[in-house]
């Protein structure tokens, strides 16, 4: 063998080598400087993807700070189905963890060319750790945030709820949703080959602003009182629903408003529709003879009568034009306290015939009858109340007792609260302030006066006769309280059938009444739709109010303003609630 | 006392090359295994480190052990390893697919790794035996006949990718022991025309590999899937590198087999373009003096087994990198020195020992 032969062979072998070398060479030079850009770009879009990161809704709190909503950061899983690799077991280990049917896990995840799946929103801490632990390929995990109320159906219609994306669906959660929401942030993040976050490689883009908090007028402790007084009464006299509203008739801050029946804001789907309505704004009903007091006081403020007049009651039956006015009971005459006390229907219409319809109708429209109290919460109504041009000639003799108009339960109760304060219209509201998450205060709502409604005189000469109501002679003794005096109107009224007409074992039985008397610190409202078999006013929704009163008044620590009564601790909230006085109007 | 004259003529450009490599493996082995699961990558590292000083422990005892004396032993390993292979296919449990080790406690002993040294030791026994006219057909079906049948055994493994590793060197040798060109040039079209035929014996997985191949965007998100992977970690790495421990394909975990098999690609990832460069060219450098030392080397049995076992080594760098830059489909080889192995590791050391003995000995004459 040739020494030359060799070489050439050899060097056919460096060449071939020199050849592969070079290629790689070539190609490295091709993917690390030519396309470089282009396949970093790709490898970015793998792995880096922005992370929502949501904010914290606000809280609402209760007078005392108790928190009636709050947001709890919690896991929610989703699947991205191309990413699956063994969708049969992922479906099987994904069904066990959430107790969900296979079948539905599997339609979800076996959706082809999609990218994104919920499987599971807001899920329990224990779930989703357990999904989690078994690192799936094309599961992952995002963090939300989820509404919860600690006080379940407690306040449900006032405070509202959210739907899944945290969005106020209803009462304060709508109304203050802007204010409560917050601002997103974004964040940019990388993940893994399976999709999992590398937390560490969060950076930060744009922080998320947390919502406001709402601090309210309401007390859980009332609400609590007036729900389960509320309850007992629907349920000892069968009524289909009922409503209670418990307000400050000084300042017009509302501490309870509750309503049957209810619903728990943690799952209100679980409910029927008509559990979910807050009665309180949104049913109007003819509220019967609890009007008589707007009547009376309209009368009284224009001077039209006077608190000791005599009108004569007709024994019972009292024509006007073609139809004929009854009283439940035959009176002779009976003053104008008096018509007040044993709730005459028939001396209600003289006082209202003196007073004129023009006064009246527009007495009517200063109470704020006919249009929404603006007390803050949505889908609230105005009620009706025809104008006058339609009146007929019969409506002398309706309006007065509280027919043939209709006001909302928080109406009735804010009318009710103007002759307690002595005459102003205190508008009512439930948010005391709106707070940052730091607590610096945004917004603060103060008590409104929104007018003059009567004048002092007559709000409290009526507010005197309507002490006369809670007693053996007037309409609802088993509204009387054994430490304080109470004023009160009793109402009872007849709902409409479906033809029209006035129905005979279909009734609203209402109590709206106040308590001290003379220096009021509660004004409750006791309404309640169909009692049966007893249905008058003074019956079935008298009692409720007596216990609500009795309660909050000794809550509140309220000194008894009976001479017999005994001794009770004043406490700091009492003092604060009985100093509070109305705003002057302008 | 051993005769350590035979390290005076070694050559020091060669270790020094291995050694380098050797180093930069167990720096990319740590990047590629410090975040996987509960295997800490200093475990990965430490395992290799020792793989490393045992390679260059038995290197040193084989360039003290004059390589003739293993000429005279070739046929008995070669025996040896066509028995093991056997074995390892005996025992191999069909039903769980490919196996090319043995579990040997708590290692795992890859036979096909010294099976290789075993038939280069072989074939250049019977090369470089004096007996036979070089230009025979005789000569040369022989040779492929010595080769064929632990390929066979290999590929029955399966192992595509080892088995492939041999044409080249075979070649390079048939080649340097003057077989007759037309011969070699007809084994070759043989070989070429048989590729349908081959095409229907291999399994369903080796021929998605090659379908793969030829179209990455097939299955981006199954077979495909590594091969995009490689290519976006290689060239997300540009030409300074994202820095050691700093390559997202890497610790995002979307490269597979980041401590083995693809171990450039991290490293690729990491160090960029320039790292290429340094590395390729530690390579060279070493394949261009195995060749040189082939040359150089005073027998025949020497020259051949110098140019195997320098062909070999390129092979496998060529064939490693280019899969791992879509160049080639990909197959489950080792760069040798780097990856993570012992297996591997150690037979590329007793190939480095053998080829540095041979040149040890160039002036023995």
């Amino acid at each position: 063998m040739s020494g030359n032969r060799y070489r050439l062979k050899s060097n056919s072998v460096y060449a071939l080598f020199l050849l592969c070398f070079v290629a790689l060479y070539a190609r490295l030079f091709v993917l690390q400087v030519v396309r470089h850009d282009a396949l970093a770009t790709r490898g970015e879009d793998l792995h880096r993807f922005n992370v929502k990161i949501d904010p914290r809704r606000g809280n609402i709190y209760d007078r005392e700070n108790r928190p009636l909503a709050m947001s709890v950061r919690v896991k929610s899983a989703y699947a991205v189905p191309e990413d699956i690799r063994s969708p049969e077991e992922t479906a099987d280990l994904i069904s066990q963890c959430l107790k969900a049917p296979r079948e539905e896990v599997a339609a979800k995840i076996e959706k082809k060319g999609r990218k994104f799946v919920w499987l599971g929103r807001k899920l329990d801490g224990r779930i989703a750790d357990r999904i989690e632990s078994l690192q799936l390929d094309g599961i992952g995990f995002r963090e939300e945030v989820r509404r919860v109320y600690p006080q379940g159906p407690l306040m449900s219609h006032v405070i509202g709820f959210v739907d899944i994306d945290n969005r106020g669906l209803e009462g304060l959660e709508l109304q203050h949703d802007g204010a409560m929401r917050g601002q997103a942030g974004w964040m940019a993040s990388r993940r893994d080959r399976k999709g999992r976050e590398i937390m560490t490689l969060r950076s930060s883009e744009v922080q998320s602003i947390d919502g406001y908090d709402l601090d309210l007028t309401m007390d859980v402790v009332i609400q609590h009182i007036a729900e389960s007084e509320l309850e007992n009464g629907c349920r000892k006299f069968n009524a289909v629903g009922g409503c209670v509203i418990v307000m400050n008739p000084q300042t017009g801050a509302i501490l309870a408003m509750c309503n049957r029946p209810t619903y728990d804001p943690n799952c209100p789907s679980e409910y029927p529709q008509e559990a979910r309505r807050n009665r309180c704004i949104t049913d109007v009903y003819e509220p019967g003879s609890t009007f008589k007091v707007v009547t009376v006081a309209c009368a009284l403020d224009k001077g039209a009568v006077s608190i000791d007049d005599s009108f004569f009651c007709e024994n019972g039956a009292f024509r006007v034009g073609r139809h004929t006015l009854h009283d439940v009971h035959k009176y002779g005459t009976l003053t104008t306290a008096e018509i007040v006390k044993k709730s005459s229907n028939i001396g209600a219409v003289k006082i209202a015939m003196r007073l004129g319809d023009r006064f009246l109708h527009g007495g009517i429209r200063r109470f704020g009858f006919g249009v929404p109290t603006g007390v803050g919460l949505p889908g609230e109504v105005g009620g009706i109340v025809h104008p006058l041009a339609q009146w007929s000639g019969l409506s002398i003799a309706a309006v007065p007792m509280g027919q043939e108009i209709g006001v909302t339960p928080i109406q009735m109760a804010a009318a009710a609260a103007t002759i307690a304060n002595g005459g102003l219209a205190m508008k009512p509201y439930i948010v005391e302030t709106i707070r940052d998450s730091s607590g610096r205060v945004v917004r603060s709502f103060s008590p409104e006066a929104r007018a003059r409604v009567i004048s002092e005189a007559a709000a409290s000469v009526l507010a005197r006769a309507m002490e006369g109501v809670p007693t053996r002679e007037g309409t609802a003794p088993k509204a009387e309280l054994k430490d304080y005096t109470v004023a009160g109107k009793t109402g009872t009224s007849q709902k409409v059938d479906p033809d029209g007409r006035y129905s005979h074992s279909r009734f609203v039985g209402s109590f709206v009444g106040f308590a001290p008397a003379r220096n009021p610190a509660v004004l409750i409202l006791v309404l309640l739709d169909e009692p049966k078999p007893v249905y008058y006013g003074g019956s079935v929704a008298g009692p409720i109010f007596k216990e609500i009163a009795g309660r909050v008044l000794k809550y509140l620590g309220v000194p008894p303003d009976k001479e017999d009564a005994g001794a009770i601790v004043v406490s700091d909230t009492g003092r604060r609630l009985a100093a509070a006085r109305p705003v002057k109007a302008e | 006392m051993p005769d350590l004259s035979p390290f005076r003529h070694t050559s020091w450009g060669l270790t020094a090359c291995a050694c380098a490599l050797i180093a930069l493996g167990l720096a990319f082995i740590y990047s590629g295994s410090h975040q996987m699961g509960k295997d800490v990558g200093g475990a990965y590292v430490m395992r290799q480190a020792v793989w490393a000083l045992a390679g260059l422990v038995i290197a040193g005892l084989l360039v003290m052990l004059d390589y003739r004396r293993l000429a005279a032993s070739a046929f008995i390993l070669y025996g040896a390893f066509i028995a093991l292979l056997l074995l390892l296919i005996a025992t191999s449990d069909p039903r769980r697919g490919a196996r090319s080790w043995f579990g040997v406690g708590a290692f795992a002993f890859q036979p096909s790794e010294f099976a290789k040294i075993a038939l280069i030791l072989a074939l250049a026994r019977y090369l470089s035996r004096g007996d036979m006219p070089r230009r025979s057909a005789t000569y040369l079906g022989g040779a492929l006949l010595i080769a064929a049948l632990p390929i066979g055994l290999i590929l029955k493994e399966p192992d595509l990718g080892t088995a492939l590793v041999f044409v080249p060197v075979i070649f390079a040798m048939l080649l340097t022991a003057g077989a007759r060109g037309v011969y070699l040039a007809g084994t070759l079209m043989a070989g070429v025309l048989s590729l349908p035929i081959g095409w229907a014996f291999l399994k369903p997985y080796q021929k998605l590999r090659i379908k793969v191949f030829l179209n990455p965007q097939l299955e981006p998100l199954r077979a495909g899937y590594n091969a995009i992977q490689s290519l976006i970690a290689v060239g997300g790495g540009g030409l300074r590198g994202q820095g050691w421990l700093h390559g997202t394909q890497t610790h995002l975990r979307f490269l597979p087999e980041r401590h083995t098999d693809f171990i450039f690609c991290v490293l690729a990832e990491e160090s960029g373009f320039m790292g290429c460069v340094l590395v390729l060219a530690l390579y060279a450098v070493i394949v261009l003096i195995g060749l040189r030392i082939a040359e150089q080397a005073r027998d025949e049995f020497g020259k051949l087994t110098a140019v195997g076992i320098t062909v070999l080594l390129a092979a496998h760098v060529v064939i490693n990198i280019g899969m791992t830059i879509g160049l080639l489909p990909i197959t489950g080889l080792p760069l040798p020195l780097m990856s993570y192995g012992g297996s591997s590791l150690l037979s590329i050391c007793i190939c480095l020992g053998i080829l540095q003995g041979i040149g040890a000995r160039r002036y023995i004459f």
